[in-house]
């Protein structure tokens, strides 16, 4: 029933973003995405979405998702499923001129003390050079941050570099259309806050109640299948020549070998009791 | 206190073992008696340490879920506890402490995995996907069966090596202090009669939490194959028990195979994939 009239979408939604559903006509926002770390440690303790869900323009629901916590909206359950960085960030640090400059996307701050000034275009949350010379990313998890950063005077582009967080010694900059190694630059990015997306998984199971009927059900057959066994017993009582004839007879419907010895002791007993 | 607790509880196993072979050896019932005694005394301070973890654990930030069951060390610590509780109740009123020469040696190994584990031994970061009630649900029933299955095969290595015994006519010491075939047959039976719908309640309780943590409740992943395939196997067992009337070797040898298959499920398939598993410490 489900693989029929069900569906399962992936929506992967950057913070402060609005995805509309392919299979309902439903708005999801992500308001923002929270990764929290042990202390200490790169392992993460919390992955939560705020989410709402917003049905022609009027929210219906409302929740912050976690892993383990699906928002449940109109027979759909929205899942925490992945998370990853975009190609863009909030703010980038960048260390120039014996300064460090807080830059936003696409902002262009003046250099103090120089005739330059800077500006912090785009964000690669695995940055990796490809076998044409482009920029790319390897996945979006952040294993190495990289941002692209123009120098301009009075408007006009002067360089373009990309510059690494983790290798502040290996800035990449473009000759024809080719990224290569520029000399070791005397600036370097210091840190990049990225905007993060979550995947959210949404899905519809119209078959999910059948499923867990039916589980029931099979373990309840089970067990009476395997547990409840039927046994009668059928005692005559019949006149022979003057006396009484006792008959027993015995049937199990499981485990021939268990009746067996309950039927002994039983008939052994009332033979025992008859004389 | 928890490391003393548990201390006390690791040697008391070691110390109920040395002594369930000295009763093989010597045929002294005392020793036997302490055994049990030894390892009734075992289970009390291994409940009681996994009690302070669990109290010390709970006030870790996101650990309000945390069970004493959620890595390599605990998850192999709590399974020689209920190995051997299980073993407790099983010789509750059998005159055969002899089985304990077979069960207490697999509950120990169980310890033994669990002191070398080789992601040490404090209290885990919880990931995301453990962080949930279903942990002190799903996990327990499955490790009851589990536990109890390893039980079975303790008594089922007893019955084999009974048999042997009778049949090549060189009885040793063991052998006296053996219940007879039937017994032993019908103690394996038992074992699996309670642990296979446990087993299957486990099953379906953990379908119910992958709907919740995962969006589906079945997805083929391969903890999730290799439990259907445990499932199955004692399924059979039964089958053939009940219907076709299997008694004896054949149902031994199938009680150790279902064993061997439970043995992949739950240490073997952690290799295979990083899904599922907790011996990847991702316990995705």
């Amino acid at each position: 029933m489900g693989a029929m009239y069900g569906f399962e979408e992936m929506l992967p939604i950057a913070e402060g973003s609005t995805v509309r559903m392919k299979n309902r006509p439903l708005d999801v926002t992500l308001t923002n995405f929270d990764i929290e770390y042990y202390k200490g440690t790169g392992s993460p303790s919390v992955y939560a979405s705020n989410l709402v869900v917003q049905e022609n323009g009027k929210e219906i629901a409302r929740k912050r998702i976690v892993v383990n916590d699906p928002l449940d909206i109109k027979r759909l359950r929205f899942y925490q499923a992945s998370w990853g960085m975009t190609r863009d960030f909030h703010s980038a640090i960048l260390h120039v001129a014996g300064k460090n400059l807080a830059l936003k996307q696409n902002e262009i701050v003046a250099i103090p003390g120089t005739p330059l000034s800077v500006r912090a275009n785009e964000f690669l949350p695995s940055f990796s050079v490809d076998a044409a010379g482009n920029a790319t990313t390897l996945d979006y998890e952040g294993k190495n941050p990289a941002v692209q950063v123009d120098f301009l005077i009075k408007d006009a582009v002067k360089a373009r570099v990309w510059l690494q967080k983790n290798n502040p010694h290996e800035a990449f900059q473009i000759q024809g259309n080719r990224l290569v190694p520029a000399a070791p630059p005397p600036f370097f990015l210091v840190d990049v806050d990225p905007v993060l997306f979550s995947g959210i998984q949404a899905g519809f199971d119209p078959g999910a109640p059948l499923f867990w009927f039916g589980s029931m059900w099979l373990l309840v057959g089970l067990c009476m299948h395997f547990y409840l066994h039927q046994r009668r017993i059928r005692v005559e009582l019949v006149p022979f020549e003057g006396e009484t004839r006792v008959t027993v007879i015995g049937w199990n419907s499981r485990i021939p070998a268990d009746f067996d010895k309950d039927f002994r002791s039983w008939t052994g007993q009332i033979k025992k009791a008859l004389e | 206190m928890e490391r003393l607790f548990f201390g006390v509880a690791y040697a008391a196993y070691a110390v109920a073992l040395s002594l369930y072979v000295g009763y093989a050896i010597f045929r002294r019932e005392n020793l036997a008696k302490t055994a049990r005694g030894v390892l009734i005394l075992a289970v009390l301070t291994h409940a009681i340490s996994l009690i302070i973890r669990t109290t010390i654990a709970r006030q870790m930030p996101q650990h309000g879920w945390y069970v004493p069951w959620s890595n390599w060390f605990e998850s192999f610590s709590f399974f020689g506890l209920v190995i051997i509780f299980e073993y407790l109740i099983i010789q509750w009123g059998r005159e055969a402490p002899i089985l304990g020469v077979f069960i207490t040696p697999l509950a120990f190994l169980s310890m033994v995995m669990a002191i070398n584990s080789p992601f040490g031994t404090q209290i885990p970061n919880l990931p995301p996907a453990l962080q949930s009630y279903w942990m002190a649900i799903h996990v327990p029933v499955m490790f009851t069966s589990y536990a109890a299955f390893t039980n079975a095969f303790g008594v089922g290595l007893a019955y084999l090596l009974q048999e042997h015994q009778l049949k090549s006519r060189h009885p040793s010491s063991v052998m006296f202090r053996l219940p007879a075939l039937d017994e032993l047959d019908h103690l394996i039976y038992r074992i699996i009669w309670v642990a296979f719908p446990l087993l299957t309640l486990g099953v379906l309780l953990g379908a119910r939490w992958a709907y919740d943590a995962w969006g589906r409740y079945w997805g083929w992943d391969p903890k999730e194959t290799w439990a259907f395939i445990t499932w199955l196997t004692f399924l059979i067992y039964l089958h053939m028990r009940l219907v076709v009337g299997w008694r004896g070797r054949k149902s031994a040898y199938l009680s150790l195979v279902g064993f061997g298959i439970v043995m992949m499920t739950y240490i073997g398939v952690n290799y295979l994939s990083p899904l599922h598993g907790f011996l990847s410490n991702s316990g995705k």
